[in-house]
Parts: structure tokens; sequence; C-alpha cells
């Protein structure tokens, strides 16, 4: 079982960027399982969501406290205690940062470290925001730095979920994540 | 045409209702059941479910037009969770007296004062006294299922009592895993369109349902939970039978094979605790599991029949009774249930996942193991152990 955690806050797409990467896999034939956390909707507030990838059926439906893997979607969340507490030696990050992924310290050694600006690419795709939206660019990051899902499988999952233009913009989004990403 | 894909639990429970073919939903939202009735606000706005969705202005009136429609001679289906279902607690009463099918989910989540939005069982459990039948859910595919199976209990001649399906908000509600929808036609030939044997509103023919008296009307229901049982495990099995999907009616035992103790656990930490008892299986420790399916009505002749094989049972209690005869609310029940047996197992109990956090692996391994010794020793530490207060790993 592959175990994933995502950082986010509020209104960046963490908990929706999930459900489609799990949609995804589900496609592929791999068994998914996505658990959102958060509390009364807002902006800007810290969501954590679960994402679970197996080949056989996921049961357990505790929180994830040693991941294999984080994603941060936010420059500001890499230094926030949550985001590194368990991630498990040679784990693996994909991080929405300017630096290089040499640059990144999780506290632990890792075995791959994705670094990439989607902050910059959201505001190109969709406008500059306060809280940028980033889960689709970061989905095409992960499509890269991994072999969780095919960059192709991505699509679907999108348009299914923002059918029409604001779909289409979502899938350049994905597309521009994936080209964009460096990988340690 | 049938078909599976990622569903959080509150859009397959949609999915329930819109294959049940309900006619009437009358709902108030209120968060985790929030997205249960968007669902299906957008099935009827998009034509895939035909049925009047009533916008009312609070909980209580919600309850009050399920009475109306269900009397009327609608299929009705409605949900709340925590203060939604408290607010309301009047017209609750209403339909297990009056004998009303009516369908309720409770998307569980824990009440007031300083409750967040996350769950505990205590909202749906306090319905026990009223005559709802309670069935308690693990995943997205076994609310959908459920809701099925709810309309076929609630809607038997011999029963005619609502039930509640409920489920946990946010590790089920939020929660998307692999669902399948069966195949509209299917459901329809399993579960034929509701027609009430007393209920009768046409103005030449209009009866009342029998009986008049409130010591008798309160009798009919208790000896319709009573029959409930065997209906609840005989709609599992057919359900089964026709969709390849079963639960177990009451209970599901769970790795009991051989086991010393077990674990009685309730709705989403179930799927949990199998991956724990699988684990410790392996480890040689001799722990089983068994889940609480069917609260109401409480499961106690199929208790009876299996306890004097273990020396323990660990009740997991998510849920406060505050000032009971000993510990939570399925424990003292579970206790009322075993105790003329001549050889009964000790009974250890639990509270844990109230205060809005999950139920992790490590609190299952310890509660588990306290099981476990608590089994060689014959007695308990104590009368119930608040699982959180201990520091156990597992903080974010």
């Amino acid at each position: 079982m592959n175990e994933i955690r995502f950082h986010g806050m509020g209104g960046q797409g963490a908990v929706m960027g999930a459900l489609m990467l799990a949609e995804a896999a589900f496609n592929e034939g791999k068994y998914a399982q996505k658990i959102p956390v958060y509390g009364g909707m807002r902006r800007g507030g810290d969501v954590t969501v679960f994402l679970r990838l197996d080949d056989k059926p996921i049961r357990r439906t505790s929180g994830i406290y040693e991941p294999d893997a984080v994603i941060v979607l936010d420059p500001t969340l890499v230094k926030h205690p949550p985001t590194r507490s368990g991630l498990k030696k040679n784990g693996v990050a994909i991080v929405n940062e300017t630096v290089k992924p040499d640059e990144i310290d999780l506290g632990v050694p890792l075995s791959k470290v994705a670094t990439i600006d989607a902050s910059a690419i959201s505001a190109e795709v969709f406008g500059v925001r306060a809280i940028p939206i980033v889960n689709t660019i970061m989905m095409g990051a992960i499509a890269k730095a991994t072999d969780w899902v095919k960059l192709d499988s991505l699509f679907e999952p999108i348009m299914h979920t923002f059918p029409g233009r604001i779909g289409e913009l979502n899938v350049e989004a994905c597309k521009r994540g994936y080209d964009a990403v460096e990988v340690s | 045409m049938s078909f599976t894909r990622m569903m959080e639990g509150n859009e397959a429970a949609a999915w329930g209702a819109k294959l049940a073919r309900a006619d009437v939903v009358p709902a108030y939202p209120i968060t985790p059941q929030t997205e249960l009735i968007s669902n299906i606000a957008s099935l009827i706005a998009d034509g895939t479910m035909k049925t009047e969705y009533i916008k009312v202005e609070g909980e209580h009136t919600a309850m009050a037009a399920a009475v109306g429609a269900s009397a009327a001679g609608a299929r009705v289906f409605t949900a709340s969770s925590s203060q939604g279902i408290a607010f309301m607690d009047e017209p609750l009463w209403i339909p297990p007296g009056r004998r009303l099918p009516i369908v309720m989910c409770m998307v569980n989540r824990s009440m007031a004062p300083l409750g967040g939005l996350r769950p505990d069982h205590n909202d749906s459990m306090h319905q026990r006294d009223k005559g709802w039948i309670l069935l308690y859910c693990e995943n997205s595919q076994e609310v959908l299922d459920t809701i099925l199976q709810a309309y076929k209990i609630a809607e038997n001649p011999e029963i005619y009592l609502p039930v509640g399906v409920c489920y946990d908000g946010y590790f089920v509600s939020a929660t998307a895993t692999p669902t399948t929808v069966p195949d509209q036609a299917k459901v329809d030939e399993w579960l034929p369109p509701y027609k009430h044997e007393w209920y009768d509103l046409m103005p030449d023919s209009y009866k009342m349902p029998p009986p008049k008296s409130f010591l008798k009307q309160r009798i009919g229901v208790a000896e319709a939970h009573q029959k409930a049982k065997k209906v609840i495990e005989a709609v599992d099995v057919d359900y089964k039978k026709h969709f390849g999907r079963g639960y177990g009616g009451l209970i599901e035992e769970y790795n009991c094979d051989g086991a010393e103790a077990v674990l009685v656990t309730m709705d989403s930490m179930t799927g949990t605790a199998k991956d724990v008892i699988d684990e410790m299986r392996a480890d040689g420790k001799t722990i089983g599991l068994i889940k609480l399916k069917c609260f109401r009505p409480f499961p106690t002749e199929k208790f009876r029949e299996i306890a004097p094989k273990y020396n323990a049972i660990g009740v997991v209690d998510r849920n406060n009774s505050f000032g009971s005869a000993g510990g939570g609310i399925v424990a003292v029940e579970l206790a009322r249930a075993l105790y003329d047996l001549s050889e009964r197992p000790v009974i250890a109990n639990f509270h844990v996942g109230l205060s809005g956090t999950d139920v992790t692996m490590n609190q299952i391994r310890y509660m588990a193991d306290e099981t476990l010794e608590a089994a060689k020793k014959g007695k308990v530490k104590q009368v119930v152990d608040w699982v959180e207060t201990h520091d156990l790993g597992e903080v974010m």
C-alpha cells in the first residue's frame, strides 16, 4: 500500500486534487481511497488529505501518520511541523517551491524530491489569486515524478470534475506541471 | 446499467435514495450531511431522480414533512447530523408509533458543546429508545446497499418501522472509495413500490392505523423490533443473493475462529480494526472482531449464542452515556444481554474517537491487547478506559 499525505491551504484544491488522482488510479485498475481532514469551510485554513493506493481493496479509515510520500501544495507549509511529521526515511516529497529539489529539507533523507513553482504556473493559467489554485498542476508533477498514475489518466477525471472550458484550462495546467517539475 | 467508480459516502447515500425511488425528500443541510442532500438536489436537477424535494426551514419541519408524506403513501428519505437530529427530536418520536417506514441517514457528528464537525455516535444513539431501527455502515458501498436493505426491512408489513442508516462524518461521508451502483431495473425488481397496508388517504376509505390505545401501540413497536431481527438477517441474505454483497445482517464476525477474545466495533473504525486483527493474528495473538451492524434492535440472542466462546469481549464505544451503570452505551446493552448466562466473558470497555479524531491502528492494537489481558486474568482493570488519554504515538 502506498500512503500519501497532502498538505495544503483551503482553496488550493487539495481535496479535489487527491480525489482526481484517486479516480485516475482507479481507472488504471488500482484500488484507491481519499480521506479529507479539515474543519469549518474556510479559505486559507490547513487542509490535510490522505490518499491510499493499493492493488487490493483498502479497508482502514485511520489517518496516515507515517506517510510514504507528502505532497506540499504551498511553500509556506514546508516548515509546518505536521508536514514532516512521521515522513518515512527514503520517502518521497513533491513540493510547490521555487528552489531546487536538493534544497528541500523535511528532516529525513528522501529517495526522491521534486519541486515545481506551481504558484507561478497557476498565476499564468488561472490568473493571480491570493490563494493560488495548484491542484491540477501538482497532479501533473506527480505523474512525471512517480509511477503512481500516467499523465493521460488524469485528463478524464479533470474533465469529469470540471466540464467545458474550466476543465480544458485544468488539463493545460496539468500538462504544464508535468513539463515543469524538477526531480532529484 | 451498473457502474463502479470512486464515490464519497454522501454521494453513495444519494444514489441509494435514487435507486430506492424515494418519492419525497424533505431535508435541511448540516455538516457533514450537506453533500448528501446537495447530491440529491443535483440528481433531481439533471433529471436522473424523479423526487419531490421539499426545502424546509429546519430539521424539525423536515421530519414533520416526512411523517406527513409517508402517511400519505409516499416513500420518504431524509438525512441529518448532530444538532440537526437533536432539533428533530420531537417529531422523531412519531414514525415508530405510527409505523411509518421512513429511511433517514444519520451522518454521525459529535454533539455540542465543543463538539467539532467530526464524528462520534451519540447523535444517532440517542434515538435508541424511540423505536427506530439503527444500522451502522463501514464505507460508501455499505451505505448504498444498506439504504436499499433499509426500505425492504422498513416496509415489511410485519415490521413497519423507520430505519436510521448511520455512518461516520468525514471517515465515511467524505471518504471516497470504489463503489458499485447497481442497475436500476434490478433494484426495481427487488424493491417494489411502497404500498402501506394501513394507510389509505382516499376520502371514502380513509382509515387510521390500528391499534388506537397507547399501550397496544407500544407493545406493537416492541414486538416489531423482536421480529425485525429475523427480517434484517433474511433481507441481507436475499440482498447478497441478488447483488453479491452482504454484511452479516445483525453482526459480522471477522477472523473469530479460535479467538479467546474479540473486539466489538461499529462504523468506519471497523475497516481499520480488520487490518489490525489480521496483523495480530499473524503474530499469533488470538483476537477476533465482531462488527455491530445493527444496534437497534440489539442482537441479544446472537450475542448470547456466540459469547460463551470467548473469555473476554472488548467493547469499543464511540459514544458517552454519562452516569450510566458502567461505561458506554453498547457495553451496558451487552452486559444486560449476557447477564443471565451461566458462563459469560468479561467485558472490557473503551471510549475512543471522541474528540473528532480518527480511530488509529495503535489504538486498536492497544484495545485488543488490553482485551486479551482481561481474557487471561478474568477481570478488567477499570470499568471504562478513555483510550485517547494515553499517548500511543500517531500524532501529526
